[in-house]
């Protein structure tokens, strides 16, 4: 496991100044969260998901771009990543699917949130909803 | 008089910059231009909306403002002194969401009195708690009421603390870890496993 500060060294993709960074990125292979964002184990989403099969560019990959740049969550690849975008019906919660090969790690990094490390294996990632006069994505 | 140097043709424009440095927007007809002055004062979000917290997010010399929250023009009220009562009695579901927001979600279930059920652990999120409130008309429907699920960040803001926030979930979701789950479209059972949220 590496630290916050070891992470921003290697791939250059800060984060505000208040994060603590000596804080250790744990990398899981179970759910996870990223303030609006969710990383679902295949196996826990309720339909058959196919490994990925876009490689992860060295610069990373939006996996949600906010308006200039605010709410953006990065996807980051340390050995063979891949993800697959979901361009179905827009306002669905599926993002896409990402798909982490044996003894490659992936990272999403955002600016308020820190880092979220990804172990092994392949993973359906979704946004958040919530209601209000019609069903609406959150932005956080 | 300012003149941009060097710039072949820059003398065409100089009208133009010298409007620029005195006036806001203007608009010409023919026979008459109307002018506005330069705000005084112009907040923006970081996605450079329209925004501020504790005042007008644009003025003019004349005292003419706008309030705003996050891009949705609002009336005063709703910045600078939001109660549930006006809160209620407002009907446009945006300007409630966004006096809601400013007020703060925990604050205003306390303000307008709502049932909370008792706070249970937030999987993912050491030592945070999930709270879901009694049903309320929140978007002016009766048919489609809602419930409040109130949590709190994963991670600190700048002063240290922790925001807490409320999600709105549609009212036959019965408990707060339910809630959360609904979110992302999972069970109560699989949110339950979340090891992780910042």
């Amino acid at each position: 496991m590496r630290t916050l500060t070891q992470m921003i060294d290697r791939h250059g993709v800060d984060v505000l100044e208040h994060l603590d960074r000596e804080q250790l990125v744990p990398v899981l292979d179970r759910l996870q969260a990223q303030g609006d964002i969710i990383v679902v184990p295949a196996v826990m989403a309720n339909r058959p998901t196919a490994a990925a099969k876009t490689a992860v560019p060295a610069a990373g990959v939006a996996v949600v771009r906010g308006e200039n740049g605010g709410n953006t969550h990065l996807l980051l690849a340390e050995g063979d990543v891949r993800w697959d975008a979901y361009t179905g019906t827009p306002g669905q919660l599926r993002l896409g699917t990402l798909t982490v090969a044996d003894g490659a790690t992936a990272y999403l990094a955002h600016p308020e949130h820190g880092y979220a490390g990804i172990a092994p294996g392949t993973y359906e990632i979704r946004r958040q909803r919530e209601q209000a006069d019609e069903i609406r994505l959150v932005q956080d | 008089m300012h003149r941009v140097a060097a710039v072949p043709g820059a003398e065409r424009i100089e009208g133009l910059t010298e409007v620029a440095k005195s006036a806001g927007w203007w608009w010409p007809f023919k026979g008459a231009v109307i002018l506005t002055e330069r705000p005084t004062l112009l907040h923006r979000d970081a996605e450079n909306r329209l925004h501020s917290e504790d005042g007008p997010a644009l003025s003019y010399p004349d005292g003419w403002s706008i309030w705003a929250w996050h891009g949705v023009r609002v009336p005063q009220w709703a910045i600078e002194g939001p109660t549930a009562e006006l809160i209620h009695a407002e009907r446009n579901v945006e300007i409630r969401r966004c006096a809601i927001e400013k007020m703060g979600w925990d604050v205003y279930v306390v303000e307008a009195g709502l049932e909370l059920s008792p706070p249970v652990a937030d999987p993912g999120n050491p030592g945070q708690q999930l709270r879901l409130s009694q049903p309320l008309d929140l978007f002016g429907d009766r048919d489609a009421l809602v419930r409040v699920l109130l949590c709190t960040n994963g991670t600190v803001e700048r002063d240290g603390h922790r925001r807490s926030f409320g999600l709105t979930v549609p009212a036959t979701i019965r408990t707060p870890i339910a809630a959360a789950a609904w979110g992302y479209d999972l069970t109560e059972k699989q949110y339950a496993q979340l090891a992780r949220r910042t």
